[in-house]
């Protein structure tokens, strides 16, 4: 960079437009982007009875009133029961899923692979209506056994997708190695394939996690008056008008997925996961 | 194969048979109840093609559709080549963090930002008012302007993503050469980087596409009645009228159009990887 900033100041200053304009450009789409994540954490301070941007006055008022909300506690013991389930199976499955993808020659497996990650290319509301469907033949609807089961097949494919890039990223003669060593397979698993598949195996579960504790659409058709997952009530919520209780969630949910974040990048390092 | 058998299973009995189960009932007259025998017509798909309301529902899916992947192209490629090619490793790292910072915010809370900012009494306003633009609030709440803008906002981490995958796989040496060509700065963009790039730009926008096709969240908070789109009116007719016929032939219609995108898709990536 130095060498070119010489280069360019030795002939007669020119005023740099193009970078000017250039970067201008992209400040604007950025603060676009971090819009509404800022305003709702500014409205969730506003001493006015409705959500607004720049705040008016400072009050925590808002995060106390959160608490008080009713339905708030169980449906964020819901969500997140929910999302702990569907991760943990979406896990278990995804991770057999791209076992047997990768290390296994059979016909129509290219086939069966676009297949596991049909859901993920799907509209969601699709899939939604299946589960409902499936739902409704078992009785499974209103349960929270049912939501797990139908997070985990929207949860799944970014399981199977980010353990399918690190196992095909492991050298499979290790495993050949260690099976000639007389290691069992379910040895050659626990001591040379987990070990190498840690971060896909990570990556996908922070996913499967965020997919779960975010989703509305199939939420919407499992739950009932007794069960309801925390985006279900913000989303109800809305019928009671634009009140900051809503941004206090908000702003919690943002401060909480930040502290994970930093949490995860302290302690794996961010870029070994993206 | 037994490694795979637990994931096809699941997928099966949860999403491909009830899924295959709706699209039959799409040429059915209503669900039949156990013991029924089916009665077969295909007035639903009379319905949804003649009755203007519901053929405008359609159209207005599609449109939306489109004007939002043109538009988040367009806002996702400076970012995108910005995080390739700004040496900057603050300005990269504020980049990426602009990009992955929504996709961890509840797709709900950037919704309620969304509904701030473009109210009535919310900052776009009050300064365009200020600045003496309007006089009076323009409205962007509840019509289509304001479900196309925060569309685009919730879907550009998707579109970037994909590109920035594309855009690292250019030698930058490619163009170099075209600069030393004497190639200007927009002709090199033009013959070098944008055509190599198109992989990229054809995958994100057939994502785009596909997930604001089947968007639900967005258009149910800021839009009306008059904005809705096929994902709100399938839930309404589900959860709101109980009939199941009608909302599945806008699921097959939507399918369709899912897979003849992804086809299409796979013909083109096809093509260029021989």
């Amino acid at each position: 960079m130095a060498s070119v900033a010489r280069q360019t100041s030795r002939r007669t200053f020119k005023f740099p437009f193009f970078q000017v304009f250039a970067g201008l450009g992209l400040l604007l789409i950025l603060v676009v982007l971090l819009a509404p994540q800022i305003v709702v954490i500014g409205a969730a301070f506003t001493e006015t009875r409705y959500m607004t941007f720049p705040p008016e006055g400072f009050t925590l008022d808002w995060f106390r009133r959160m608490f008080d909300y009713r339905p708030f506690m169980p449906a964020l013991e819901t969500s997140l029961k929910a999302a702990l389930g569907a991760t943990v199976l979406s896990l278990v499955l995804g991770t057999a899923a791209a076992l047997g993808i990768a290390r296994y020659k059979f016909p129509g497996r290219t086939f069966l692979s676009l297949f596991f990650l049909s859901p993920l290319v799907l509209p969601t509301i699709i899939i939604a209506f299946a589960i409902f469907e499936f739902m409704q033949a078992t009785r499974m609807t209103f349960s929270l056994r049912g939501i797990i089961f139908a997070h985990t097949v929207i949860c799944f494919p970014y399981v199977f997708r980010s353990v399918l890039v690190s196992v095909q990223a492991v050298d499979s003669s290790l495993e050949e190695a260690a099976a000639s060593l007389r290691a069992n397979p379910f040895q050659v698993f626990q001591k040379v394939t987990l070990p190498a598949i840690r971060p896909g195996l990570l990556a996908g579960a922070i996913f499967a996690f965020i997919i779960s504790f975010d989703d509305l659409i199939v939420a919407l058709f499992l739950t009932g008056p007794r069960i309801k997952t925390l985006p279900v009530i913000m989303y109800s919520y809305t019928t009671d008008g634009l009140d900051p209780v809503i941004a206090a969630i908000s702003t919690t949910l943002i401060v909480a997925a930040s502290i994970l974040v930093i949490v995860l990048e302290k302690t794996f390092g961010f870029s070994k996961l993206v | 194969m037994l490694l795979v058998a637990p994931a096809t299973i699941f997928l099966a009995l949860l999403f491909v048979l009830p899924g295959l189960r709706i699209l039959s009932f799409s040429v059915m007259q209503e669900r039949p109840s156990a013991g029924e025998s089916p009665v077969w017509t295909l007035d639903h798909y009379e319905k949804l093609f003649t009755q203007p309301l519901y053929r405008s529902i359609m159209t207005r899916t599609f449109k939306i559709a489109f004007m939002v992947t043109i538009v988040n192209l367009l806002v996702s490629y400076p970012i995108a080549l910005g995080i390739v090619r700004i040496r900057n490793s603050w300005i990269r790292a504020f980049l990426v963090f602009a990009v992955i910072s929504p996709l961890l915010t509840s797709i709900i809370v950037r919704t309620y930002g969304w509904m701030v900012i473009l109210s009535d009494r919310g900052p776009v306003n009050r300064f365009m008012m200020w600045l003496g633009v309007i006089d009076e609030p323009y409205r962007m709440l509840y019509n289509e302007l304001g479900v196309t803008i925060a569309l685009v906002q919730v879907f550009v981490p998707f579109m970037v993503l994909s590109l920035v995958s594309a855009i690292q796989t250019i030698d930058p040496s490619l163009e170099q050469a075209a600069a030393s060509l004497r190639a200007n700065r927009l002709q090199t963009f033009l013959k070098v980087t944008l055509p190599l790039s198109a992989p990229g730009i054809v995958t994100g926008s057939v994502l785009v596409f596909i997930l604001t096709l089947g968007s639900f969240v967005t258009p149910v908070l800021l839009g009306s009645a008059r904005t809705m789109m096929a994902a709100v009116l399938i839930r309404d007719q589900i959860l709101g009228l109980f009939v199941w016929s009608f909302p599945a032939a806008v699921t097959t219609v939507l399918l369709v159009a899912t897979l003849v995108l992804l086809l299409i898709y796979g013909r083109i990536v096809r093509r260029w990887s021989m």
